[in-house]
């Protein structure tokens, strides 16, 4: 355990604890009274909450870097459990020429060709859950959604896409500390790990999907095999469990302010800026780490060097510094600056292809779906790094 | 404050006193200004809000990082090279007179 350095404030609060992670808002004002940057000593790690400082360091990203892992494990000290991402976990000039590459094949042209198929495919699911009326929003439509047609976009084999969902968990619960969480999602590593990546090889991607194309980077030499592979896999280790926590939460946020759904019915144009408030109002990544690379002045405080910063994304997009009435849904505010895709050059890479994917949905359910309501009790998800729900029984009319 | 000379497709000019450390970006969004998008609201993400600084001006903006210089690839009309994507530009004190035309296109 480090020890507190000198003037920097000191709270004994855990950020992966059930009490936190079930109702983090009471946490996050505490930790965001404290100032710029607090110390967690419990953890041994520091902490940034405030708008306006979380904005900071993820614009300074030499500073405060991602390759030492962006978990709570410095990958210095620490061997990281996986084969760490070109991108996410990258720093500059490697993470530049890699994250390129994605970018190319994520491009605003590609999308818009996307965006028929997203339609199609949320109008066929719709009128199915229609139909059955009372059914898991989590495992039916959240869930259901992304791997379909996020799996079908990157061109992933059809069969048990659904270890993509228990991939993702593992990733990001695996960021947080070795707790019974981190424990229960590594349970399955040794079946998953080598699914996923037999899954991102290049002779099982379809000849007609995203995944595909970061492979023409071998043929020019920027990328080795291995590394295609790798980031193919990032497509489905970030795309699929965010965006299907995303729209859980967009959906309770309709159901607990149902004024906001008559809204969204009488302007399904609306769609777009419901989801970026849903990302504002229950960001589904709630925080993200980085490490110091020097004596890191933050406001008034300097975090010393080689030491793991606490981002919380969830309560930057509350500040009641940045945001008025943070705590209201509200889906005709104007959220630009919303950190729930992050920002700066670790800023989430396919945040087009979600917004394309919600905003595709909604439009859809604003326009087939009359009623929404609770049909249950709704189970919050206990994770380490994102927030969604384990269940969440609806009824749609 | 600068005086900065927004030119629409048509000919047109928009001229605007801007705050010094205001983004471009959010500037034509609060006008109104339709012929910038911005579909993902400042991430240099989505190319669509893209620019042309007057070719005798580029330097009073630092040069794209990256991201940016990644993204400017996929603007939907020519990319010259005075284009820039207008949320990653911030106006400074040698703004003034600056111009800024707006492509026909953005998607």
């Amino acid at each position: 355990m480090t020890i507190s350095p000198p003037n920097i404030p000191t709270s004994t609060i855990d950020p992966f604890s059930e009490e936190y992670i079930l109702r983090p808002y009471a946490f996050h004002e505490e930790l965001r009274q404290l100032g710029p940057v607090s110390y967690l000593s419990d953890l041994g790690v520091f902490v940034v909450t405030q708008y306006e400082y979380v904005k900071e360091v993820l614009n300074q990203p030499l500073v405060f870097c991602s390759g030492a892992g962006v978990g709570i494990s410095n990958f210095k000290k620490d061997p990281p459990w996986r084969v760490p991402s070109l991108v996410l976990e990258t720093d500059p000039p490697d993470h530049t020429r890699n994250r390129a590459v994605i970018s190319k094949a994520l491009s605003p042209i590609a999308l818009r060709a996307l965006k028929t198929q997203f339609e199609a495919e949320a109008n066929l699911l719709i009128d199915r859950l229609l139909e059955k009326r009372n059914f898991d929003a989590v495992k039916d439509l959240a869930e259901a959604f992304p791997l379909k047609v996020f799996g079908d976009a990157i061109g992933i084999t059809p069969n048990e896409r659904e270890k993509a969902i228990v991939y993702g968990n593992m990733v990001f619960n695996g960021m947080g500390p070795k707790n019974e969480l981190f424990m229960q999602a590594m349970s399955r590593a040794d079946e998953i790990n080598p699914w996923i990546m037999n899954v991102c090889q290049r002779e099982n991607l379809s000849k007609s999907g995203l995944g595909i194309q970061i492979y023409e980077a071998v043929g020019s030499g920027i990328l080795t095999e291995m590394e295609a592979t790798t980031l193919v896999r990032s497509f489905l280790s970030a795309g699929i469990d965010t965006t299907a926590h995303a729209i859980s939460n967009a959906i309770y946020s309709f159901i607990s302010f149902p004024d906001q759904w008559i809204k969204l019915k009488a302007n399904p144009q609306l769609s777009k800026s419901a989801f970026e408030e849903t990302l504002r109002f229950e960001s589904p990544f709630q925080t993200f780490f980085r490490t110091t690379t020097t004596n890191a002045k933050l406001g008034n405080y300097v975090i010393p060097e080689n030491e793991k910063v606490m981002l919380s994304l969830g309560s930057a997009n509350r500040d009641p510094l940045q945001w008025e009435s943070p705590e209201f849904f509200d889906i005709s505010r104007i959220t630009t600056g919303q950190l729930g895709f992050g920002t700066g050059i670790h800023g989430c890479i396919g945040q087009m292809l979600a917004r394309a994917e919600v905003e595709a949905l909604l439009q859809v359910m604003a326009k087939k779906v009359t009623t929404i309501r609770f049909n249950g009790e709704s189970k919050r998800l206990l994770h380490n790094t994102l927030r969604g729900f384990e269940s969440l029984p609806i009824e749609l009319i | 404050m600068p005086t900065v000379h927004f030119i629409h497709p048509n000919g047109q000019t928009t001229s605007l006193e801007v705050d010094v450390g205001k983004n471009v970006m959010s500037t034509c969004r609060d006008h109104d200004f339709s012929e910038v998008l911005a579909e993902c609201g400042g991430s240099a993400l989505c190319a669509t809000c893209h620019v042309y600084i007057d070719e005798a001006q580029v330097d009073v903006f630092s040069l794209p990082n990256e991201v940016e210089n990644q993204m400017l690839e996929f603007v939907a009309s020519e990319r010259r090279p005075t284009s820039r994507l207008s949320c990653q530009l911030t106006i400074n004190e040698q703004c003034n007179n600056l111009k800024i035309y707006f492509p026909l296109q953005q998607i």
